[in-house]
């Protein structure tokens, strides 16, 4: 075997424990590895400075990169927001301790993701439920009147009101439009229950429903979106949700939303980047531990059962 | 002076300078040469200029560096103009330096030119290089012509020697001209850092070698049919008329050059590409040659003379020159210099001494007959280099891209090693991985059992299937007694396939963790005493929560058996995604047991549809035969067709692929088609020489290109028509998708008649903002589509305007539409369902009452219930 060859598993070895990479098919962590560039920094190496796009995610095998207010260390990948987002950094990041890397190039990053379906799935459910761990976006204003049955540009223009659907393709939408369906539910049907596995996500066109997590309860009305991030991210609902009145929405099953993105892999090109902005944007306060936290709410809902390709 | 025209006239003007120097020069140093020397010195001098320049090229090479080719041309032409003035003031005094002059004007040819080309290659991209090399070799063969006359004029007014002045002269203006007008070269846009940006080097420099090597053969061809013909017109003419003579007939021959370089030229290069316009040429000289070494005739040395004089630097030049553009800067810029001058010179030594030999065993006609052979062997060399060109530009296109469909690395001793190191590590994560590539190689040691973590031991439980190995099994008693109930399920089950540990699975049957239960019971299935104790059990796990059913159905996949066929189809019958799974990995072990028609509505689920694939491919033919079947069959749900291309993919047999290739064309449904593409390029990908049935694909190419035209000429009337409204927009969105839609079917469908070709990247390529690359993939596109495909699909993709598209179309293009109204009444009764919904969705935004009409007879009888109410509701809007 070539000196290739052994450098290349060793990669894999060292790229499982990177979260997107840890369920992923060996022949897809191969191409991976064979797509990185190894890098070692001194400490004290400046990564990126403000204004700067930074060329390449950094995969940390050993070492630490820091921000003002961030740090990433060991199977930690910085960069990768700036990158997804296609953003400037905001802050220099330097090499706290010598620092060794995998790079994996930003000019790369949409091809590798979209031949490699498994890790770029892997990737668009850590971001889902990155967001997912942060303080709720206010509600989007609703998408169309809610009078009469939704037809299909009705259909494309509330999932293009969708967070996760917001830069997708038409033609990708109007496949999910087409699995669809708009159901109509009565008052005081239990839409979602918390704590079951999310399989579908709904909008609500008309009516009204209540969301109930802990103790609080919030009024749900046109417009809102339910269980897209927890579908994507195959979490559980995280809050039991019931009509108050005779609700029309729009249902999207998680099946349906996974086959749009396996066929049109800009769809998940496109929600990384929307969540990556999203998470890029989060309030200042939000930005240590955000992975933590989405990882505990990972640990805290993954349900049992995970998409076999 | 606009961008386009300096591009062209910049070059164009220095060409025209060299030229018109190097034409009085030649003219010149012929006339003086075969009066003072005579032509049998010729061959001598050839050998001398190659010798002479090829010591010059090396020793630039070596001292001079090749980093800035325009540097390098003006170094090169203020060399010229000092040499040839000092020949000028001494060639009067010293005659014998006419030699030295001959051997001069070669090594000046030798150095300017290539490097004027080099110059010219880093200055312009392939694509424009096609377009603007004809116009900028034009300016060199209308110098050489005007060179020419000039030179018989004022040969028949001065002596011969003073020509040499001239020459001089010209060189001087021209030097001045390159220091003030000459083009900077562009640098590369090869990615900094990429493995196969070396691969591609390599590649490259053997390319050039095998340009080097059909170099020297035209050289060698063309030079034994110069020296033919400037045999025979010795013979003709009086000594001291040579100079008028060669004159007038420079002249004749450089304007029927230049006719050709601007009237011929780009229309073949742009017709038949870089490959059959290099034919022209040899094809004719191997004819007329043949003529004359079988008849003498006087008229065909001159026909001989009017295809070298009127192709050699307008045709041939040209197209030479564009087959170095695949190469990278790095390599061409030290290389081509190099490849000139060995193809050129060391052509024409080998030439002299082959017309050394050929002058002592006979005549003219016996010349004429090694250049009727060489031609013949220039032929062939074209043929393999035109498979190199396309290649290089594939390369090209690969080194800027990412590596793709890699497969995890075979193992040998040495990763063995490094996994067996890994697999003790104390780091879970890095264990698993390495437990998964060893047992990919089919090399789970037993000592991974003692593994501490038992996850790891867990893991490897489940990778050791059917009878263990000896080694293994011993192990496995030792885990009976593990404190984790899955390990002891796990080895439980293990250890029952040696069939010595029936009383641990009795004393297991009650045991309280239902995993170790469920082994024991699948274990103890195989012994005829224990069939109530076993039924007992499986029925009480059955009727148990979801994690009794999954101990159950993974301990029956862990040992399959007939037996439990009934009580699989039960666990399968209750829908849970973690149970299915486990019976579907149970099938897939025994698929004796599967039954296809229940597994096919699996197909739909995404958490079980990879398990349910396995068991089809477990199935094999009759498998096989129910996905075609369902795929053909109209009433399959659409949620499970959608899925059917992907598993038929997956039996990689040439029945599979002959089913896909049949469905293709008739396929109703616009994602399962497109499913079907990509499972055929990927089976295709993967072995090449499955059979396909290449005229449906060739038909199915037709249909995707005529899709890229009609929704790019659609697009082209709304964009003209100017619509703010959002529906206008929305259409115009997904106009430009469905474009881009048909022009990736269409590359899908050459990907899979053309598998070795990379086509995914031709296509990311042609749309991607890079020229260079969109260069490379318009030549391979070239190399593989004929010209009546390649035309349209050029003109869907190209950057034009609505009527110069329409022009280049001509027929192809729907329309034109008188109104707005006859646009999208077109796009109305278009085959796209989104298409239509959309348009309809417009046509009742903007009221238009006009196409009520269209839209009741447009409106689909049957079909999705989406479509008929986008008609419906659009009819009702414009009747309120």
């Amino acid at each position: 075997m070539s000196d290739v060859n052994l450098l290349t598993l060793r990669r894999m070895l060292r790229l499982r424990k990177f979260p997107p990479f840890e369920h992923a098919d060996l022949d897809e962590l191969a191409t991976i590895a064979e797509n990185l560039v190894e890098t070692t920094l001194p400490a004290g190496s400046v990564i990126a400075t403000p204004g700067s796009r930074l060329r390449s995610i950094h995969l940390i095998l050993d070492g630490r990169v820091e921000t003002r207010n961030q740090s990433w260390g060991a199977h930690q990948a910085y960069g990768a927001l700036e990158v997804f987002a296609d953003r400037e950094v905001t802050q220099t990041a330097v090499a706290a301790t010598p620092l060794h890397t995998l790079q994996l190039f930003a000019r790369d990053l949409g091809e590798v993701l979209e031949d490699n379906y498994g890790v770029l799935l892997a990737t668009v459910r850590e971001l889902a439920a990155r967001v997912l761990a942060l303080a709720p976006p206010p509600p989007r204003r609703p998408a169309i009147a809610p009078t009469g049955t939704l037809g299909l540009v009705e259909r494309l223009i509330v999932l293009r009101h969708q967070l996760p659907f917001a830069s997708a393709r038409l033609q990708a939408l109007a496949t999910l439009a087409h699995a669809s369906d708009e159901i109509v539910l009565p008052a005081n049907t239990v839409m979602t229950r918390a704590g079951e596995t999310a399989t579908s996500a709904f909008v609500i066109i008309s009516g009204a429903a209540a969301s109930t997590h802990g103790g609080d309860t919030e009024l749900l009305a046109a417009g809102a979106p339910i269980g897209y991030l927890e579908t994507l991210a195959n979490l559980r609902y995280r809050t039991t949700i019931e009509t108050r009145t005779d609700v029309r929405a729009l249902r999207s099953r998680g099946s349906a939303i996974l086959d749009v993105i396996e066929d049109h892999t800009d769809v998940g090109l496109a929600m990384l980047a929307t969540f990556a902005s999203t998470l890029l944007d989060r309030p200042a306060g939000s930005v240590a531990g955000d992975a933590r936290a989405a990882g505990h709410a990972r640990d805290r809902a993954r349900p049992a059962v995970a998409a076999s390709g | 002076m606009t961008g386009q025209r300096r591009t062209v006239l910049a070059p164009a003007v220095l060409l025209f300078g060299i030229m018109v120097a190097h034409a009085i020069l030649e003219t010149a140093r012929d006339a003086l040469f075969l009066a003072r020397l005579g032509p049998e010195r010729l061959a001598s001098a050839y050998l001398t200029i190659a010798i002479v320049a090829m010591a010059a090229v090396a020793a630039v090479r070596r001292w001079g560096g090749v980093r800035d080719p325009r540097r390098m041309l003006v170094t090169f032409l203020v060399v010229a103009v000092v040499g040839t003035s000092l020949l000028a003031v001494a060639i009067p005094t010293e005659p014998s330096l006419v030699f030295v002059l001959y051997v001069w004007t070669g090594l000046v040819a030798t150095l300017v030119v290539p490097s004027f080309w080099t110059l010219i290659d880093r200055s312009l991209r392939v694509t424009e290089a096609k377009r603007v090399f004809a116009a900028i070799g034009a300016g060199g063969v209308l110098g050489a012509m005007i060179g020419s006359a000039l030179a018989g004029v004022l040969g028949r007014v001065m002596a011969a020697h003073h020509l040499v002045t001239a020459g001089a002269l010209a060189f001087g203006l021209t030097a001045i001209a390159a220091m003030l007008i000459a083009p900077a070269p562009q640098r590369e846009e090869l990615p900094p850092v990429r493995k196969r940006v070396e691969v591609l080097s390599q590649r490259s420099r053997r390319y050039v070698r095998l340009l080097i090597l059909a170099g020297i053969v035209s050289t060698v061809t063309l030079t034994l049919a110069d020296l033919t013909f400037k045999r025979v017109l010795a013979e003709r003419f009086a000594a001291g008329d040579l100079a008028t003579a060669f004159g007038a007939i420079y002249t004749l021959l450089n304007f029927v050059g230049l006719v050709i370089q601007l009237a011929v030229t780009p229309k073949l290069l742009a017709r038949w590409g870089v490959g059959n316009t290099l034919t022209v040429l040899p094809i004719l000289l191997v004819a007329t040659a043949s003529g004359f070494a079988l008849t003498g005739a006087l008229i065909a040395i001159i026909l001989l003379k009017l295809s070298d004089g009127g192709l050699r630097h307008s045709l041939h030049r040209v197209a030479s020159e564009i087959l170095y553009l695949p190469v990278p800067s790095l390599v061409r810029d030290g290389w081509k210099p190099v490849a000139d001058a060995i193809s050129h010179r060391g052509g024409q030594a080998i030439a002299a001494l082959i017309s050394f030999a050929i002058v002592l065993a006979g005549g003219a006609q016996l010349l004429g007959m090694a250049v009727a052979v060489l031609g013949v062997a220039w032929l062939i060399a074209i043929r393999v280099v035109k498979r190199a060109y396309v290649e290089q530009f594939r390369d090209t296109l690969r080194a800027g891209e990412i590596e793709r469909d890699v497969r995890a690395p075979t193992l040998d001793a040495d990763s063995t090693a490094l996994l067996t190191e890994a697999l003790a590590s104390p780091d879970e994560v890095e264990a698993l991985a390495a437990l998964e590539l060893l047992a990919r190689g089919g090399h789970v040691p037993a000592l991974v059992l003692y593994h501490p973590r038992e996850s790891v031991v867990r893991r490897a439980l489940t990778l050791l299937d059917g009878q263990p190995r000896p080694d293994v099994a011993h192990v496995l008693g030792h885990l009976i007694d593990h404190s984790d109930p899955k390990i002891r399920a796990a080895a439980l089950i293990a250890a029952s396939r040696t069939g010595s540990n029936e009383l641990r699975l009795e004393a297991a049957v009650t045991d309280a963790d239902p995993d170790v239960r469920a082994a024991a019971l699948i274990g103890l299935a195989s012994t005829p005493d224990h069939e109530q104790v076993v039924s007992d059990g499986v029925a009480a796990l059955q009727a148990g929560s979801s994690m009794h059913r999954i101990a159950l159905a993974h301990a029956i996949g862990d040992a399959p058996h007939e037996r439990f066929r009934r009580t699989l189809y039960q666990l399968l019958a209750l829908r849970e995604p973690a149970v299915t799974r486990e019976v579907l990995r149970a099938l897939a072990r025994a698929p004796q047991l599967a039954h296809v028609d229940r597994l096919l509505p699996l197909l739909e689920d995404p958490h079980v549809r990879g398990d349910a694939r396995r068991v089809f491919t477990a199935t094999g033919a009759q498998g096989l035969d129910k996905l075609i079947a369902a795929l053909d069959d109209p009433r399959t749900a659409i949620g499970v067709r959608r899925h059917l291309p992907r598993t038929i993919s997956r039996f990689h047999s040439p029945i599979a692929t002959a089913a896909l290739v049949a469905r293709l064309p008739r396929e109703p449904d616009g994602t399962t088609e497109f499913k079907i593409l990509r499972a055929l390029g990927r089976m295709r990908a993967n072995d090449p020489s499955l059979a396909i049935d290449a005229s449906i694909l060739h038909d199915y190419l037709r249909r995707s290109i005529a899709d890229a035209v009609r929704y790019t000429m659609f697009l082209d009337g709304m964009v003209a028509a100017g619509d703010p409204s959002p529906g206008a927009e929305l259409v115009r969105e997904l106009l430009r998708e469905k474009r881009r839609w048909a022009i990736e079917h269409t590359f899908r469908a050459l990907g899979i008649l053309h598998p070795r070709d990379d086509l995914r990247s031709v296509h990311d390529a042609l749309l991607g903002g890079s020229e260079n690359r969109r260069g490379a993939a318009l030549e391979i596109i070239e190399a593989l589509l004929p010209a009546e495909l390649r035309a349209p699909l050029f003109a869907t993709i190209e950057d034009l305007t609505p009527d110069q598209r329409r022009s280049r179309l001509g027929d192809l293009a729907p329309g034109p539409f008188a109104t707005y109204e006859a646009l999208l009444a077109a796009q109305l009764a278009d085959p796209s369902e989104s298409l239509k919904c959309v348009v309809a969705h417009h046509i009742a935004e903007r009221h238009l009452v006009s196409l009520r009409h269209e839209l009741s007879r447009l409106r689909p009888p049957v079909g999705p219930p989406l479509v008929i109410y986008a008609f419906d509701q659009a009819i009702a809007r414009l009747d309120v």
